[in-house]
């Protein structure tokens, strides 16, 4: 009789707890060790404007494992969500574990790198020195917002036109100028260095060549430098980059200026190589690598330029942003483009407003 | 008068260049077929890359835009034409090409319209390319890799869809969201139709080996009082939430092309839910294809994983195999 009813206690105690017990899944398969606030972000990477270009550009850091956050902002808000949602349902092959997004730029808090891709694009036909009273005004609501939540990041600066919009972007910041640095000619570089290794039959990277000044139709290729192996081009035919060059090798930095129109002509866009050299850029600032870049940064005081204009140069990049310029050794023609950039480029941002 | 590449440069071995090892082509410069290209660049998989399309413009602007970026890239040589010449050779082919789900869509509704399109596509692939897999991806993808299976005329082990291994992915990111751990820490398996009628194997999900469904009998089911059942339904539907709000998917489903890409190229013999030829199995009389866990490798679908389902996993998986071949019986000329 006793044991009948210890055995009916324990059957109803065990029915009793399993009625009772509330414990979900989770609490029953993991224990946690430690309840504290979860850790900051150590290499986040914001991403303003989820267009194409920045799409590329996230696209790229996130598949080269650059960043352990990765922060996107549109004011575009059904579109922003839906490429955060694309992104994160790709989690499972990238090391990238958070992966966020909101019009809200608190979003963006304690970034490192904020890549600035957000204004409009340039139509068929448009120079990018067109856009640039429309792209002033979107920045003016961008900067100080990202100045805001990571005071100590780097600035990268891709919206076009480039040169200029980092001048804005510097001004707007408030920011010392080796944290703000311009997306610049390390495309047309690399466009540069693709089109001279295929005629030379070898791969771009060992294809040494730089273009400086403006990212645009008056980017300036140092025939100078240019080298393989150490082997000095302009030594082995002193005409290139002249008219007189009968192997017309200016004709191939004709073609770099050129490439961005002619993509923009055939697919409507481009965004790959941007988004490849930008995710280059970062590899350079997160990794602290020191490692040098053509991008724009601030000029002013170098090869008699007297404006506070942004043009690139080859750059030092680390952690800290641009660490330090090389001082090329450029002809005198080359010195008198690149202050005719500066000219242009000033003529432009002096009539800006509100900067 | 020598020019400077034969001052700089003296050839020591003038034969012809040596024939790609690992080429893959993506069939179809849309979102989808770009993701493709761009994850697999970025993974370094393939020692060239072919792009085709019919969109002459978008094809070549696409083309110059990767090779514009060939600095930050291991891929020596990418190529693009509308002529199937170019793809010739290759290891791997993936097929993005067709029409999309337009918003509430269900994928089923496009068949016809991709058949017609496979039809010019298929055998120019083959002709060009007689020894290599073709992953597809175009949807309905479950039948449409069945005809493309038909068209070429390849054993069924070299062709494959993608399936549901995006599915699965989906489902291991948000169930492990729920659980505070990453993606790849969750195993679980979403099979069958990629689409409306998948089937989440709630037997099998486990962390550490740690079963789920011992944990929680009831999960999956509709008594769950955690709702484990709306996971799966989230990843139904993300599709169409996506195509909502952005207008299509293609991140995800690129990244997913190129994890499939990497077993095969780099004969990994990992297993992946991909859509396979099922007849035969699980009860299924009919020529369809279903996602199951396949052992990928340079052979395409080396082997099959034999699940151990509950009846009722079996019957959805029979009712998938039905609904596809529902459809297929009344596909024309393929």
């Amino acid at each position: 009789m006793l044991i009948t009813c210890w055995y009916l206690y324990l059957a109803a105690r065990s029915i009793a707890k399993q009625s009772l017990n509330m414990t979900s899944m989770l609490q029953k398969l993991i224990t946690p060790l430690f309840s504290g606030p979860p850790e900051p972000p150590r290499n986040k990477v914001t991403v303003v404007g989820v267009g194409q270009v920045g799409m590329a550009c996230a696209v790229s850091i996130l598949l080269r494992e650059l960043a352990d956050e990765l922060a996107l902002v549109d004011v575009m808000e059904d579109k922003l969500k839906g490429e955060m949602m694309d992104l994160q349902h790709g989690s499972l092959f990238l090391k990238t574990p958070k992966i966020v997004a909101d019009k809200d730029y608190s979003v963006t808090a304690n970034s490192r790198i904020v890549v600035v891709t957000a204004g409009v694009r340039q139509q068929e036909g448009e120079s990018r020195l067109n856009l640039v009273q429309r792209n002033v005004n979107i920045f003016k609501h961008i900067v100080p917002q990202i100045v805001r939540y990571s005071p100590d990041c780097t600035i990268i600066v891709v919206s076009n036109p480039v040169d200029v919009l980092t001048y804005v972007t510097w001004k707007l910041s408030g920011f010392p100028q080796h944290r703000v640095i311009g997306s610049g000619t390390n495309l047309d570089s690399a466009r540069f260095r693709f089109l001279m290794a295929e005629k030379l039959g070898i791969h771009c990277s060992s294809f040494n060549g730089w273009i400086l000044g403006e990212h645009g139709d008056t980017s300036v290729p140092v025939w100078s430098g240019t080298n393989v192996a150490g082997v000095n081009l302009q030594t082995l035919n002193p005409d290139i980059g002249t008219d007189c060059d009968n192997e017309n090798w200016m004709e191939t930095h004709k073609m770099v200026v050129d490439s961005a129109y002619e993509v923009i002509k055939l697919k409507g866009y481009t965004n790959w190589a941007i988004g490849l050299s930008v995710a280059d850029l970062t590899e350079s600032l997160i990794r602290n690598m020191n490692r040098i870049h053509p991008v724009s940064t601030m000029v002013k005081g170098m090869y008699g330029i007297s404006e506070e204009v942004y043009l690139s140069l080859p750059c030092v990049l680390n952690s800290g942003g641009v660490a330090s310029v090389i001082n090329m050794t450029l002809t005198d023609e080359e010195v008198a483009q690149l202050q005719a950039s500066a000219n242009t480029l000033w003529d432009i941002q002096k009539d800006l407003q509100d900067v | 008068m020598s020019s400077v590449l034969q001052k700089l440069i003296s050839p020591l071995a003038s034969s012809p260049a040596e024939p790609p090892r690992n080429k893959v082509t993506v069939v179809g410069v849309g979102q989808v077929g770009m993701a493709c290209a761009i994850s697999i660049l970025l993974r370094d998989l393939c020692d060239e890359l072919a792009l085709v399309d019919v969109m002459e413009d978008r094809l070549k602007g696409e083309m110059m835009d990767l090779q514009h970026g060939s600095l930050f890239l291991k891929t020596s040589k990418i190529v693009a034409d509308k002529d199937y010449a170019v793809t010739a050779n290759s290891r791997l082919v993936v097929v993005t090409a067709g029409v999309r789900q337009q918003e509430g869509e269900s994928r089923l509704n496009l068949v016809q319209r991709n058949v017609n399109v496979f039809k010019a596509i298929i055998p120019q692939i083959i002709k060009y390319s007689p020894n290599c897999t073709i992953i597809v991806v175009s949807n309905p993808v479950d039948v449409l890799t069945y005809v493309t299976w038909k068209l070429s005329g390849l054993p069924k082990h070299r062709v494959i869809g993608s399936g549901t291994n995006l599915d699965s992915a989906r489902f291991r990111y948000m169930m492990a969201e729920r659980l505070g751990i990453h993606a790849s820490s969750f195993n679980g398996w979403v099979l069958g139709e990629h689409g409306d009628t998948s089937v989440p194997v709630w037997s099998g999900a486990n962390v550490a080996g740690v079963n789920l469904q011992k944990l929680n009998p009831d999960i999956g089911t509709d008594n769950d009082k955690e709702q484990w059942k709306a996971t799966h339904k989230a990843v139904v539907d993300s599709a169409y939430e996506v195509i909502k709000l952005k207008g299509y998917t293609n991140w995800a489903i690129g990244l997913s092309v190129a994890d499939l890409t990497e077993s095969i190229v780099k004969n990994m013999s990992r297993v992946h839910p991909v859509s396979t030829m099922v007849k035969d199995m699980y009860g299924i009389g009919e020529e369809v294809f279903l996602s199951l866990p396949c052992v990928l490798n340079s052979s395409g679908v080396s082997s099959v994983v034999n699940m151990t389902l509950t009846d009722g996993e079996v019957g959805q998986l029979k009712k998938s195999a039905d609904t596809l071949w529902g459809i297929q019986k009344d596909l024309k000329d393929i």
